[in-house]
């Protein structure tokens, strides 16, 4: 392109400077391309432009390959210095990249999956299950379980008040319930000794559940105060020396795996995209 | 393109080293070395704009090259060799912007307003150069160097890639990491903030267009 600045009165608004480089590469769409070059023809400051536009990329073009001052060959010695990639030098390529990130994708939607069905589930299970619940309790319980929940109400007498009790609500687990109806029965007739107290303290968590049923048949028949505390699901129950936590199911222990595999694997992707 | 760019080399002899040096011929990736060693230490100098520096990124890039042969999957070891050679220019890049050195500040490394006044010293900043045989000035040459310095390295990348090196789009996108489309738009803005900042030392032939009044000077 020939293009003749001399002496012109440039317009200082650059029409098409945006497009310009475009223009320089041929990469507009043909109308651009036809609206470019005409504006060019009238426009003596969009021309003056390109034109430093063009001696730009020719100047650059032009940059002399400089020799190199060595050779960058590798010595036997540099190269017995090369150790081995580790295992996880090889597994932190981009190749692996994708196959990192679909599987985090993956362990995401499983995970958003998971905990939709499991919100689901407990939502039906808590309206329907809190009304039966007592009756179905009364059904399996013992005097001696009856005597033992007594006693633990009697030894730890200031841990069973009613802020620390939870009612039953809607979301709260069955045991939960029973173990809010135990903390307010005040009719437990049996003292306690100290085999039993013994017995009640040195029992772990785990076994501190089915405790908890047997609890609540004794306190069957004894309902919960109107207007009691209601408990959110995830809330910690104290009552006594029963310790009632909202019990990890398989559901939420699989949720929690998920979401680490997800984490995991997505911050596994994004260093291995990085790696060379 | 400069000429001592040209491959000459015929792919099928290149594909048998390559292959051998997949397998731990140390020689075979020395040719290897050989063939694109200028490339590789231009593409550092102009992108770290110190001989040194370039050097040693150089000699990182190819030890980085050697240690991971053994999984180059064949997309053009040129290509890959690049690849290489721009992320470890990045590295230290990015090292030397964590640890200012006086020389970095004395470039004006990451400052776009050092005096256009005081230009790089060619002779230091490259010795081999002759720029009695370029057709570039000396003056024209550190201007141009400096203009990139002042680049967002991502720009300056392609920029440098593209109209210096003379790779292809594509390829630069494949070096690069980025679509086509990102690679042209870098390139693009790239050449008009060079073009911005030659036309203000007056570098260009019709420098002070932009101040309202042209030159006598003719393009082409």
């Amino acid at each position: 392109m020939n293009i003749d600045n001399k002496d012109n009165n440039i317009n200082s608004s650059p029409h098409v400077g945006d497009l310009l480089p475009g223009y320089l590469d041929s990469s507009l769409p043909a109308a651009d391309l036809t609206a470019v070059r005409a504006h060019l023809a009238t426009c003596d400051a969009c021309r003056a432009d390109f034109a430093d536009l063009q001696a730009t990329r020719t100047m650059l073009q032009q940059v002399p390959v400089v020799l190199t001052p060595r050779s960058f060959v590798i010595t036997e010695e540099m190269a017995s210095q090369v150790r081995k990639p580790s295992l996880l030098e090889r597994i932190f390529t981009p190749r692996f990249a994708p196959t990192f990130a679909g599987g985090s994708v993956v362990a995401f939607v499983l995970l958003v999956f998971l905990f939709a069905t499991s919100t689901t589930s407990v939502s039906v299970s808590a309206t329907q299950g809190v009304s039966g619940l007592f009756a179905q309790v009364t059904e399996s319980s013992t005097p001696s379980d009856t005597s033992r929940i007594a006693q633990n109400n009697d030894a730890q007498p200031k841990q069973t008040g009613p802020e620390t009790t939870a009612t039953t609500a809607a979301g709260e687990e069955p045991t939960m319930s029973a173990m809010s109806a135990l903390a307010n029965n005040d009719t437990a007739p049996a003292p306690a000794t100290p085999d039993s107290l013994a017995g009640t303290s040195a029992q772990s968590p785990p076994e501190a559940t089915p405790s908890a049923d047997h609890i609540a048949s004794a306190g069957a028949g004894v309902q919960p105060p109107a207007g009691g505390l209601a408990s959110e699901p995830g809330m910690t129950t104290y009552s006594g020396n029963y310790t009632s936590t909202p019990p990890v199911t398989g559901t939420s222990v699989l949720e929690l795996g998920l979401l680490a595999v997800g984490i995991v694997l997505a911050a596994a992707a994004i260093i291995a995209r990085r790696r060379v | 393109m400069p000429e001592v760019w040209q491959d000459f080399t015929k792919p099928e002899e290149e594909a048998r080293r390559i292959e051998a040096a997949r397998n731990g011929d140390l020689a075979a990736f020395n040719w290897l070395v050989l063939q694109h060693q200028t490339r590789v230490y231009n593409l550092c100098l102009r992108m770290l704009s110190d001989p040194d520096e370039a050097a040693d990124a150089t000699q990182e890039a190819f030890l980085s090259a050697y240690k991971a042969m053994s999984r180059f999957k064949g997309e053009g070891f040129r290509t890959w060799m690049l690849r290489i050679a721009t992320n470890a220019c990045l590295d230290m890049l990015r090292s030397k912007k964590r640890k200012p050195t006086q020389s970095l500040d004395s470039w004006g490394q990451f400052n776009d307003n050092e005096d256009a006044s005081d230009p790089l010293p060619i002779p230091d900043l490259d010795p081999s150069v002759s720029p009695e045989g370029s057709a570039l000035r000396a003056e024209t040459l550190a201007a141009i160097q400096q203009g990139l310095d002042t680049l967002p390295v991502d720009q300056r990348t392609a920029l440098v890639l593209v109209d210096v090196q003379g790779l292809s789009y594509d390829e630069t996108a494949s070096i690069t990491g980025a679509n086509l489309g990102t690679v042209k738009s870098r390139v693009n803005r790239a050449r008009a903030r060079m073009r911005d900042y030659l036309r203000e030392r007056d570098i260009l032939p019709s420098s002070g267009s932009s101040s309202g009044e042209l030159s006598a000077h003719t393009q082409r």
